[in-house]
């Protein structure tokens, strides 16, 4: 999926850094700052042999797109690369990349780092951690579950809004 | 009371009972109801998750009180953890 300086997809093919950042490359941009998460051996005291990414695909790339809409309209002239993988991945396989094109160092830090932090509490994606021995697990995560808005016009009546 | 077909999607912690399940719920029947059927067909043990859960089409999170008035397919979404 691509919109104007942003390119999100989810992917069942090995992550490609230098795809990454040769989307997010701009010439008037003086910085490409880049997330790779990468899967790792071990996880709370077990030894971990991979992870499976399941990811509700549609969701998750208008989830990206959103994100990186939103990071644009915090740092102007940003441009954006957000990959996610779908499905199993061996210890040290690249799970999610993310490349972002600044101006300047600083923008592309904190645009990078909103971009990252939001897919973990947003993105429709879940993991599933296989262990030496055969066991696996899918792991907690962020619910979706929002708290309902208080009505905005107070019924008089309860006293709950001062 | 006519009933409509919802095929449910699911993922993640939900994968351990099937890729999908069909539920027949009364025409009309809010998001709540619907989980509340779910609940009924993966059984008991599954409700904490189910209530931990959003109802989603393949365009935005539905709201509890959405209603339900066709047959549609769905997907439930257990807690987030990507990256």
């Amino acid at each position: 999926m691509n919109s104007d300086g942003i390119k999100v997809s989810v992917s069942t093919e090995p992550l490609n850094t230098q795809q990454a950042c040769d989307f997010a490359a701009d010439p008037a941009n003086g910085a490409i700052d880049m997330f790779i998460g990468v899967v790792r051996n071990n996880h709370q005291g077990q030894s971990v042999t991979g992870i499976t990414y399941d990811v509700h695909e549609t969701l998750a790339t208008a989830e990206f797109m959103s994100i990186c809409h939103e990071a644009q309209g915090v740092w102007p002239l940003t441009r954006y690369f957000v990959s996610h993988y779908q499905g199993y991945l061996p210890v040290g396989g690249v799970s999610v990349l993310i490349a972002v094109s600044a101006p300047h160092r600083e923008e592309s830090f904190d645009a990078c780092r909103y971009v990252i932090e939001e897919i973990k509490k947003r993105a429709p994606v879940w993991k599933k951690e296989h262990y030496i021995g055969g066991e696996s697990a899918w792991l907690p995560g962020h619910s979706l579950v929002t708290e309902p808005e208080e009505p905005t016009v107070c019924c008089g009546k309860c006293g709950a809004h001062g | 009371m006519k009933n409509v077909t919802v095929k449910m999607r699911l993922y993640g912690a939900f994968r351990k009972y099937n890729d999908s399940v069909q539920l027949s719920v009364p025409l009309g029947s809010s998001v709540t109801a619907v989980q509340d059927a779910l609940c009924q067909v993966l059984g008991p043990q599954s409700r904490d998750l189910v209530m931990d859960s959003v109802i989603a089409n393949d365009q935005i999170i539905l709201p509890p009180g959405f209603i339900i008035d066709a047959d549609s397919s769905l997907s439930i979404l257990p807690p987030v953890c990507g990256g």
